[in-house]
């Protein structure tokens, strides 16, 4: 019997000892028993891409020089030389990269070679400068295929298209002239 | 006459014996019962997991629409699913989003365009909301959730970007956390 009361006051003890043991275990750190445990988190990572492109928004514009001849029926250089137009456009990769490639303004249709009077010519070079976020590409209507490419990088705005250098021998053939300049925008990161 | 005398003694001692055993066991069974208790404690602690995947990817592909602005198509109403329970009814949730930003950024920024997008996150659970914008520093509300186990959806929202987007790849996170409590 006495053995039996003995194990009956331990008992009672441990659970006098356990109750506020677990009461302070539930309080937390002190924020009144309303928080605690310990936070879990589940993670969204969120991936998405841009793809590398360029635009010209406003393309094609024309630009039109006039009559091209002087008194004298040579070319007048004024009317080619200092002209310029605006392309608009963007790019958004860093290396993008701007080219440019003109074509003789030329007189169409053309003459056959054949019956271009001795001492006239149906076709005027010229320079053609494109400038886009401070970086001027350019080309010669003179010489065959694209000038060489220029780093723009990521930009938007103007092109500004600049023409120079014009050039003719002789006399112009009466007619309609045509030439084009194309910039070519590629994208590159 | 011997053998008279021999059976006599055996049967008294048998009815002495019987008769000493009833007496012992009536004292037995007449004794106090004593009862030993053993209290037992246990408990279970409050908490809260993911279970099943975590992190979770949510690809949104290309972001840029044909004019190199963000296409918000591809950004809101996307969703991924994450898995939680938590066993105390004041458990609580928040969220705490980081931008969709290219990686690596890059500086300095051309001018007209943008290489962050803003959205909403929220997150769902026990039928409670709890949201953040990327916009806003720091992570949203908590909201109680109580006890649940159970899909947890996390959708954007509300994506937002000025300018044209620089190419690239671009990463955001959106972290659910749930407290026990």
């Amino acid at each position: 019997m006495s053995h039996i009361k003995t194990l009956a006051i331990v008992t009672l003890a441990a659970s006098a000892i356990a109750v506020p043991t677990l009461a302070l275990a539930e309080g937390g750190g002190g924020g009144g028993g309303v928080t605690y445990g310990t936070p879990n988190s589940g993670n969204v990572n969120i991936t998405g891409s841009v793809a590398l492109k360029c635009d010209i928004t406003n393309d094609p514009v024309t630009l039109a020089l006039g009559e091209l001849a002087g008194a004298g029926g040579t070319l007048d250089t004024s009317k080619v030389n200092g002209h310029s137009v605006n392309l608009t456009g963007w790019c958004n990769g860093t290396k993008s990269t701007m080219s440019v490639q003109a074509t003789s303004i030329a007189l169409t249709p053309a003459l056959p070679t054949n019956q271009v009077p001795s001492g006239f010519d149906q076709s005027v070079d010229y320079t053609a400068t494109a400038t886009a976020n401070s970086v001027s590409a350019t080309d010669s209507s003179s010489t065959p295929g694209a000038g060489s490419a220029v780093t723009v990088g990521a930009f938007t705005g103007n092109i500004g298209v600049s023409l120079s250098s014009a050039s003719a021998s002789g006399l112009l053939v009466a007619g309609s002239y045509q030439g084009t300049t194309t910039v070519t925008l590629t994208p590159g990161m | 006459m011997k053998m008279r005398s021999t059976l006599f003694a055996g049967l008294s001692l048998g009815l002495g014996l019987l008769a000493g055993t009833q007496v012992w066991a009536q004292e037995v069974q007449t004794g106090d019962p004593v009862d030993g208790t053993v209290n037992i404690d246990a408990s279970v602690a409050p908490k809260c997991l993911f279970t099943g995947d975590n992190p979770v990817q949510l690809s949104l592909g290309e972001l840029a629409n044909a004019v190199g602005n963000l296409d918000t198509s591809k950004v809101n109403n996307k969703s991924v699913t994450l898995h939680a329970w938590c066993n105390s009814a004041g458990s609580q949730m928040h969220v705490e989003t980081t931008k969709l930003a290219l990686t690596p950024a890059l500086v300095p920024n051309p001018t007209g365009f943008v290489q962050q997008v803003d959205y909403t996150a929220s997150a769902l659970a026990n039928a409670k909301t709890a949201t953040d914008d990327t916009s806003v520093a720091g992570p949203g509300s908590d909201v109680v959730v109580g006890i649940f186990t159970g899909d947890v959806p996390v959708t954007l929202s509300n994506a937002s970007a000025t300018g044209l987007l620089l190419a690239g790849a671009y990463q955001g996170t959106v972290v659910v956390t749930l407290t026990p409590g």
